[in-house]
């Protein structure tokens, strides 16, 4: 392997731009990791009008650093108020919490600081070598490969991430429709622009983004009211003594290795990741009873875990071209806004690029490391900022942030017409995720299918007899039928014990 | 209201029974792709170790030891082997475990596999992590203060949109022309996903009764709608009388009437909002957004 590209990854990262972009992604990444409310795919999508004046790879490495900053931050509130900022951090809440009722907060965060510290630094040095080797291998995809990977990765992201799976495909399919409307790429017909000047060129994806998960989400919470928030006890001795090391070093390492393993999985990422790697531990001790009231394995484990996914969730996106979930959905869309093409010829085509990404997420974890257990003061008192104060000035960084895109007012209706629909959706029980992934995956996935059909003469067998989409389709077969085939069992065995 | 309150107060104790089988959902599929030699016995394997959990000394073995190398879990396999049985199996389900560790795993094809398999139906065994539950206590604990859920109607109302949806697509999609295999038409590609669509929505029309997903909406969604409100008006007004007006209407709203804020506050509050970003779009970034002053 070549280790040129590597190392002039790093002199990208220590560009003092650069360095400063990652600071501030990385801060207030922790910040909205602490404020309930906003996820980072939110966040996110709030600051992309934001990333259209700066250097791609400084746009890239800032929205890295929030994404997996705000998997730290969640922690925070976590274990000193029981309240998870983010849903990767909500095991944390079971024995993190449990831990600052028995004066060990500090204990809790600082094991919690150096679990995501190893578990993102193990993550990045696999990602380096895993990446280039996965891109390599995709380099030979055809449009026959790209239509079964995106089908499937739709199909993964919409099944696995969340609730009901029937709603996430419909929210699939919606996205892959709204992603047809504009003018057909290969006859320019116009498809479902209404005559709408403003339609023909497509829907952008920036006011879908903020408005599904940005205003959405903050019109979603306008209707719940979160709990009052109590000031915590005092943190301290952050430091975590040698035995608390000791006991929670299993943990870490176990918890790294499976959420990186988890991460790289289309719909597996953070949240995943740390149920799972919280309930292995769980189903390893030796007296499971101890979690839930303290165990420090039950903090170490998912924390380590959710950082380590958060980042080899970048894998898909840069070897593949495909998002895992919906956080890289939207960093998806600042790559394509920024005219980065992510896919497999992104690591020899734009190799300052890629390595300066993932280079810059060592110094991000440093970041963490240092900055989260002096800082936890700081986020706590942040939290006294009330969400009714900021959700109007949320509101209008939205509405100006959109206009400042195309500098056009329809854009602004457009946001605010997403942000309804994402409040229906989330009220109805559709997760926006999966409408916004099909999005962005929408006009590949067509333009390969077409492709391919030239392709192939319009034989569509064309698509089962390739090795590699062969498979990868009958994968997709498989994960869709799967949950039917099992409903059809356990009603035969239910039939068996009424006999 | 109350009672929804109490069902999830206890998430944080029945998420601790429903995530004890994991390990099982965890290894097991992925041992085959690893190639470890442990893999044939290991799925029934692991669903027995919860059986031996008081065997202390056999537990000790495999438990206490942390992440390694293959070779490590193959030494510690020999140690349980000659304390039993009990610990032999155990000692299988974590080697199966470090295989997973070691092995490279495509992301195509042993990745996909696994979720899968986890995201599936669950409770066939006793032993099975139940997945959907568990993500269901996430989102709980998320939103302690959740509305109940919708009636059928909601539902109902809900599926038939989704239908309604489709077919609408679906005769669009007619009207462009799909052309054919060979040479694919700009209305091909939207056919098959509004064919999907509306068969999906027919799915859940169906299935109306078993959705619990959905939220009813209360008399605090007449806030939500307030607060569109508010926006749509800014959208309105913005190119006639700039931003700042209807900015500061919209955040004064928000404020006192959305957040119930005080009255000084509220008022302090959205004028100084608007003159920040007076400062930060305007004069400093000067964004071309339509502007009064």
């Amino acid at each position: 392997m070549d280790l040129t590209p590597v190392l002039d990854g790093f002199g990208v990262v220590f560009q003092p731009t650069n360095m400063l972009y990652c600071v501030i992604g990385v801060v207030v990444g922790m910040l909205i990791g602490v404020l309930p409310g906003l996820g980072p795919a939110a966040t996110i999508a709030i600051l992309l009008p934001v990333t259209f004046g700066i250097e791609p790879v400084t746009a890239i490495i800032m929205l890295a650093g929030i994404f997996y900053g705000a998997q730290y931050g969640g922690t925070i509130t976590s274990v000193l108020l029981r309240l998870p900022g983010e849903a990767s951090s909500v095991v944390t809440v079971f024995d993190g919490h449990a831990l600052a009722r028995q004066g060990k907060a500090g204990t809790a965060l600082g094991v919690a600081a150096i679990g995501s510290f190893i578990g993102g630094t193990v993550s990045i040095i696999a990602l380096s070598l895993l990446a280039p080797v996965v891109a390599s291998f995709a380099l030979d995809f055809g449009p026959p490969e790209y239509t079964a990977l995106a089908l499937l990765g739709i199909l993964l992201v919409s099944t696995v991430s969340s609730g009901h799976r029937l709603k996430a495909l419909i929210a699939a399919c919606v996205g892959l429709l709204l992603a047809t409307v504009g003018r057909d790429g290969f006859t320019s017909a116009e498809r479902f622009t209404f005559g709408n000047l403003s339609l023909a060129d497509g829907l952008d994806f920036v006011p879908i983004a903020m408005g599904l998960f940005g205003l959405g989400e903050i019109l979603y919470n306008l209707e719940e009211r979160h709990r009052a928030v109590q000031a915590p006890a005092t943190v301290a001795n952050v430091w975590p003594s040698k035995k608390d090391l000791r006991e929670s070093s299993g943990a870490i390492g176990r918890g790294s290795v499976l959420g990186f393993f988890l991460g790289i999985l289309p719909g597996g990422g953070a949240t995943l990741s740390s149920l799972a790697a919280y309930a292995m531990e769980k189903r390893r001790a030796k007296d499971p009873s101890r979690f839930g009231k303290g165990a420090i394995e039950g903090v170490a484990a998912p924390e380590s875990a959710n950082n380590a996914a958060a980042t080899s969730s970048f894998i898909p996106l840069l070897t593949l071209g495909i998002p895992a979930n919906a956080t890289m959905a939207v960093i998806f869309g600042a790559l394509l806004i920024q005219g980065v093409s992510p896919g497999p010829q992104l690591v020899s085509e734009e190799p300052e690029l890629f390595w300066g990404v993932v280079n810059s997420m060592y110094l991000g974890n440093i970041l963490l490391l240092i900055m989260s257990i002096p800082l936890v003061g700081l986020f706590v008192r942040i939290l006294r900022v009330r969400a009714t104060v900021l959700a109007p000035i949320t509101v209008l960084i939205t509405l100006v942030g959109v206009y400042t895109v195309n500098n056009d007012v329809f854009d602004i209706v457009l946001v605010i017409v997403f942000g309804a629909l994402g409040y229906l959706m989330k009220k109805l029980g559709f997760d926006p995720g999966p409408l916004v992934l099909a999005f962005v995956l929408g006009s590949l996935l067509e333009e390969s299918l077409r492709r391919s059909l030239l392709i192939f003469d319009g034989d569509a067998t064309g698509f089962v007899t390739r090795p590699i989409s062969g498979t990868l389709l009958a994968v997709f077969v498989l994960v869709a039928a799967l949950p039917a085939v099992r409903a059809l069992m356990k009603r035969r065995a239910k039939d068996k014990e009424l006999v | 209201m109350t009672v929804e309150r109490d069902g999830e107060g206890g998430g944080g104790t029945r998420g601790s029974g429903t995530e004890n089988g994991a390990l099982s959902q965890e290894t097991g599929p992925e041992e085959p792709a690893a190639g470890c030699s442990a893999a044939p016995s290991t799925e029934r394997s692991i669903g027995q170790a919860g059986g031996v959990s008081g065997d202390g000394a056999a537990e000790s073995a495999a438990g206490e030891r942390t992440a390694g190398s293959p070779a490590e879990a193959g030494a510690a396999g020999s140690v349980g082997q000659a304390r039993g049985v009990a610990a032999d199996r155990r000692v299988a389900s974590v080697a199966g475990e470090y295989g997973v560790v070691v092995g490279e795993v495509s992301p195509e094809a042993g990745a996909s596999e696994r979720p899968a398999d986890e995201a599936a139906r669950p409770g066939e065994s006793p032993d099975g992590f139940d997945f959907d539950e568990a993500v269901r206590e996430v989102e709980a604990l998320e939103h302690e203060y959740r509305p109940p859920t919708a009636g059928a109607v909601s539902n109902v109302v809900t599926a038939v949109a989704v239908v309604v949806l489709g077919v609408a697509a679906l005769f669009g999609a007619l009207s462009l022309g799909f052309g054919s295999a060979r040479q694919p038409g700009p209305g091909l590609w939207p056919l098959l996903v509004s064919v999907a669509l509306a068969v999906l929505g027919v799915a859940l029309l169906l299935g109306f009764r078993r959705t619990s997903d959905a939220e009813k909406f209360s008399h605090s969604s007449w806030l939500v709608l307030a607060g569109l409100a508010t926006m749509v008006v800014f959208v309105a007004v913005i190119e006639v009388v700039g931003f700042e007006i209807p900015a500061v209407l919209l955040c004064f709203v928000w404020l006192r009437f959305l957040g119930r804020e005080g009255w000084r506050m509220s008022v302090l509050t959205s004028l100084a909002v608007v003159v920040g970003f007076y400062l930060v779009f305007v004069a400093a970034l000067a964004v071309p957004i339509p502007h009064l002053f």
